[in-house]
């Protein structure tokens, strides 16, 4: 993902694809979304301002200072560094502490708490309805059978 | 000499990236400086391990987007202290 975003890409895609792109493995497109979320910030570059520069607040806390307690880092924390859901930051300590799982497993359980609490929005129904009716339409007049669709699950 | 500087943002370095180079660039620059002063012409390599520091996590973090940025960026400063 990194060359063609740095290349300039507009449209990257193949996230969660395994196998050649035969399959579409759940646990794979959330890790991918954690990789597509770090090219995504590295693409944004660096702001440069006086405020990013922070020169005054360098020269407040000086040689041997720290930046723990400015105004400055509280401001900006929440929106200029990366987080990860996925990839656990923390020691090695907390990591064996809370199960030692690893990335595979960290990732399932992620897919398989989007699955169980996410909503999403539906269309308004005269909407979906209207949309039924285009595809159906299309279907009749191109003589297209409905095949039986035959459901493959993995067991995440 | 490797003169490595670990310019940590947020906490050792202003928490914007700009500003953690800001830091990083005198950091390395004065140890040159020093370096030079101890034993004049001594070869001096413009190092960095400089990353953020996660402020949820408060670790270091090597795997974060940031530190490939910062590489990037302290790279391009090295070329121009050259």
């Amino acid at each position: 993902m990194m060359l063609p975003a740095l290349a300039g890409a507009n449209m990257i895609y193949g996230l969660g694809m395994i196998e050649l792109g035969m399959t579409l493995d759940f646990a794979q497109l959330v890790v991918d979304n954690e990789i597509a979320k770090m090219v995504r910030k590295v693409v944004g570059g660096i702001c440069v301002t006086d405020e990013t520069l922070a020169v005054d607040v360098i020269r407040k806390v000086g040689a041997g200072g720290h930046f723990l307690m400015e105004e400055h880092t509280f401001k900006h924390m929440k929106t200029v560094q990366s987080q990860s859901q996925l990839f656990d930051r923390t020691p090695r300590e907390n990591w064996s502490d809370n199960g030692s799982k690893d990335i595979v497993t960290r990732a399932r359980e992620q897919v398989r708490y989007i699955l169980e609490h996410h909503k999403p929005e539906h269309l308004p129904a005269p909407v979906a309805q209207q949309l039924r009716e285009i595809i159906e339409a299309a279907e009749q007049e191109w003589e297209i059978h409905k095949p039986k669709t035959r459901q493959r699950r993995r067991n995440l | 000499m490797n003169i490595l500087s670990m310019a940590m943002a947020g906490g050792t370095a202003p928490v914007t990236l700009a500003g953690t180079l800001v830091t990083h660039n005198a950091e390395v620059l004065s140890g040159i400086v020093l370096s030079q002063l101890t034993n004049k012409g001594t070869p001096n390599v413009y190092g960095s391990s400089t990353t953020i520091m996660d402020l949820r996590s408060a670790s270091a973090t090597i795997g974060c987007p940031e530190l490939g940025m910062l590489s990037a960026d302290v790279c391009k400063l090295a070329g121009s202290v050259l």
